[in-house]
């Protein structure tokens, strides 16, 4: 990130998220620094997200996130020389509740509206934040898990789900057992409580399917035979174990893969399943036999969160990136390979 | 006598180390399956076996219909190395970089499409079609090769996920050649249909509904909440 446009002062960005059940606004300084985000997260109920429900959440709170941001101490507003926000992908009601408090905002401060694309931001944080330059992501959310690397000027997806995205793979497979959303961090401890008590823990009769098509996954054959696991006797914190091992390493191998594939040497992290412990640990030690690095960002870059809109956001603004007024309309099916990455 | 003369490290895979040298002064390639730390070692032992064993089986069995895909030339289950016959050429990843071979490439892109369709029709899915797992030679042409998640299969699905792979590959790794897919499916749908296998002759869909199943893959593949 050497190049002298990106070391500019670029004026305070803020950066507004709200792709799925997150709604939350985030900056960054004149260097590019981020600062912690606002956000207000929708519980989903019985049968996962309602793109509805939670854009009713997403408006509701988001008086007061424009407020609590805005009179932040930290900054004066007439330092604001941009107001970014995700155009896409995400759904659609929950993306135009952020597009329009980013129009209202950029129009009163009378500054560019810049929209950027939600899974090139998760890359774009996660470098500033690891000081990581080339890497390949592993991109693991509730929607979305997707391998991709930068190939020809571009952020190529070099492989991804084919169904389900590990995280709701995850919350579903929680909330038929009565575990609450999100269902990841539960699972999590009940698989750490089954090692615990059982160490060095067999596999054996908790075989789950392992489904690696080339760079392609995919999750719900998995989640559906954990199912009978659990129905046909097998202890929940033992299942919640193998579900873990089978579906971590599924992409973990698909991401080396990728750097396989692509030669790189670093591994990128990003999305709300990259807070979890054994999935970064795999990471670690599969970069680290390959001669490489696996960074991830602190938890609160790992999720949706505003501030790495705002930091995408800075960067596309000080290379002329910006969004007209015509041009805001929200992109549900976004591709992530239609941004055209100038500052690297 | 030396069995196995090494002569030098091709490859080191996401799950194999690829070596190339002469087994039984024959030129090889001796693969060797790598135990991954960072997975379960129940779940790593069966992985192992279960993809060196399918890629053996599935290697003699298509060398016997004729594919151009290499000879297996000895295997050690218990250590988990495979030898096989060494194809000639290099991978696609770095023929579609290198401009002395330009000229062949919608050839090779043709090419690529009838070996997978050929391949298709014995009833067998690929599974890792990726440009490093097809190899070009200007005189012999394409050859398949990594067979390690390879499946007998005659459901569509699995076919079309063959060219997803690739799809996705191409668009990725070699953007420059917008229309390289096309290229691929056309050969895809004029392969000669020849030596099917008695297995797989009658439920066997044919190009036309594997090219149809694609496109419902292409875009299925999105974005869903
Ligand atoms: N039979 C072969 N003949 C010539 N080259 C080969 C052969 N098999 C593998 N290679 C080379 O080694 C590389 C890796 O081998 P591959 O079987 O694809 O292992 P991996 O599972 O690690 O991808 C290939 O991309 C190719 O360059
Ligand atoms: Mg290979």
């Amino acid at each position: 990130m050497a190049s002298t446009l990106e070391s500019q002062d670029s004026g305070i960005v803020l950066g507004i998220e709200s792709t799925a059940h997150t709604f939350s606004i985030g900056w960054v300084d004149g260097s590019g620094e981020p600062s912690p985000s606002v956000s207000a997260s929708v519980t989903p109920k019985e049968g996962g997200i309602h793109p509805r429900e939670a854009a009713d959440h997403h408006v509701d709170n988001s008086g007061e996130i424009v407020q609590r941001v805005l009179s932040s101490p930290e900054f004066d507003t007439a330092d604001i020389s941009a107001v970014a926000f995700s155009q896409g992908p995400g759904l659609g009601p929950c993306l135009r509740v952020g597009a329009s408090v980013a129009r209202a905002l950029a129009q009163r401060l009378e500054v560019p509206l810049v929209g950027v694309n939600h899974c090139v931001a998760h890359i774009e944080i996660g470098r500033q934040q690891c000081g990581s330059n080339d890497p390949v992501l592993l991109y693991v959310s509730g929607g979305n898990t997707q391998v991709i690397s930068r190939l020809s000027g571009r952020y190529r997806v070099l492989g991804e789900t084919l169904d389900i995205g590990i995280g709701n793979m995850l919350d579903k497979f929680a909330r038929n057992h009565d575990i609450p959303f999100p269902g990841g961090p539960r699972i999590e401890t009940l698989a750490e409580q089954w090692l615990q008590n059982n160490p060095g823990a067999s596999l054996d009769g908790l075989e789950l399917p392992y489904a690696v098509q080339g760079m392609d996954l995919a999750f719900s054959g998995i989640m559906t035979s954990a199912l009978k696991l659990v129905d046909g006797g097998a202890p929940l914190d033992a299942v919640c174990w193998s579900l873990q091992e089978h579906s971590f390493a599924a992409c973990v191998e698909v991401a080396e893969r990728a750097l396989a594939h692509t030669g790189k040497r670093e591994l990128l992290l990003g999305g709300g399943v990259a807070c979890n412990e054994r999935l970064r640990s795999m990471c670690a030690s599969m970069a680290s036999e390959r001669g490489g690095v696996s960074h991830v960002p602190a938890r609160g870059y790992c999720i949706d969160n505003g501030s790495m809109i705002a930091t995408l956001g800075r960067l596309q603004l000080l290379h002329g990136v910006t969004t007209s007024l015509s041009a805001s309309g929200v992109r549900q099916d976004l591709r992530t390979d239609e941004t055209d990455i100038l500052w690297v | 006598m030396q069995v196995w003369e090494k002569e030098c490290r091709l490859h080191v895979g996401a799950e194999a180390v690829v070596d190339a040298g002469l087994w039984l002064g024959r030129p090889a390639i001796r693969k060797e399956r790598r135990p991954r730390s960072w997975r379960h070692p129940d779940l790593d032992a069966r992985l192992t076996k279960s993809r060196m064993t399918s890629e053996a089986r599935m290697l003699q069995r298509l060398t016997i219909a004729g594919l151009p895909v290499p000879h297996v030339l000895a295997l050690d289950m218990g250590s988990g190395w495979m030898m096989q016959e060494r194809r000639l050429g290099r991978p696609l990843i770095e023929c579609l970089r290198d401009p002395a071979v330009a000229a062949s490439i919608p050839e090779m892109l043709a090419a690529t499409g009838r070996a997978i369709r050929n391949l298709h029709a014995q009833g067998a899915a690929h599974g890792d079609l990726t440009t490093n797992n097809l190899l070009w030679d200007e005189d012999s042409g394409i050859s398949l090769i990594d067979f390690g998640l390879a499946r007998w299969n005659t459901e569509v699905e699995r076919f079309g996920l063959d060219l997803q792979v690739l799809h996705e590959c191409l668009s990725a790794s070699h953007p420059e050649y917008a229309d390289a897919m096309e290229q691929v499916l056309s050969g895809y749908s004029t392969a000669e249909a020849a030596g099917v296998v008695d297995h797989a002759a009658e439920q066997l869909a044919s190009a036309a509904q594997v090219l149809s199943r694609f496109e419902q893959i292409r875009t299925r593949v999105r974005y869903h909440g």
